[in-house]
């Protein structure tokens, strides 16, 4: 009975996010089992969004980063991880204003399996509050994955859609002269 | 023979120099030069700067 009641807890404790400090206004800490320190932090992304200032403030890249790790230790596949960092970016945008940029670093060749891990976080354990947009720019002979999530009862939320989809080139909003001729095209 | 190693230079920037540069930048252009902005703060951590060191170079954080 007592190994049935602990090996529950431990069941139960497997699906919980890890216990993380906030240290405002900058970052958060938290530390897994495996005696690993994880930083993360959302900072200002809002030059990307220059030309929509109504949103240029709202706008946040997110790192993470290992600080330290046990020399000799193997780290396996920690759920809780991606649970405790869902959770952070979750609280992050339940506030309802702002929006989160994720793009993929292709310096070391690894930016699919970081892009499918993350978006995937989200898949797994978004509450349906979430929305993900998936993009892709192409620069030479690169792709550079991103995505922008952003909470579906944001009250901008149509405008974020609009300026993402713009910035990151699928979408080109036609200029007013442009919109008025084709308006006034016979057609239409 | 002895080996040589090469350590990365690191050079400490402010935010309005990716400012400027985000500001000459065109459409998903912008994003790439986020995503150096975001490997310049990785970098400048890992180099022991803090983040009231990274706020007074003009870099603006949040949490909730």
């Amino acid at each position: 009975m007592v190994y049935l009641s602990k090996n529950l807890e431990k069941m139960a404790s497997a699906l919980q996010p890890y216990n993380y400090i906030t240290y405002k206004p900058d970052y958060y800490i938290f530390n897994t089992n495996t005696g690993c320190e994880y930083h993360c932090y959302f900072f200002d992304f809002g030059t990307a969004f220059s030309d929509y200032p109504d949103l240029a403030s709202k706008v946040f890249g997110f790192n993470l980063e290992l600080k330290y790790k046990p020399g000799n230790k193997t780290i396996g596949l920690d759920k809780r991880i991606a649970i405790t960092i869902a959770t952070i970016i979750k609280t992050f945008l339940n506030e309802k204003e702002n929006v989160v940029v994720y793009i993929c670093d292709t310096s070391d060749n690894h930016e699919k399996a970081r892009f499918h891990k993350f978006t995937n976080w989200f898949k797994t354990y978004n509450d349906g509050n979430i929305i993900q947009l998936k993009g892709v720019i192409h620069t030479g002979d690169i792709n550079i994955l991103n995505a922008m999530l952003i909470h579906k009862n944001n009250s901008q939320l149509n405008d974020f859609i609009e300026a993402y989809e713009i910035i990151t080139g699928i979408y080109t909003k036609p200029d007013d002269d442009e919109l008025n001729n084709m308006l006034n095209e016979p057609e239409w | 023979m002895k080996e040589v190693i090469q350590q990365k230079e690191f050079r400490r920037l402010t935010e309005s120099y990716f400012a400027e540069k985000a500001k000459q930048a065109k459409g998903p252009q912008k994003l790439l030069v986020m995503l150096e902005m975001s490997k310049y703060l990785t970098a400048a951590r890992e180099h022991g700067l803090s983040f009231e060191e990274l706020r007074k170079d003009g870099f603006r954080f949040a949490t909730v």
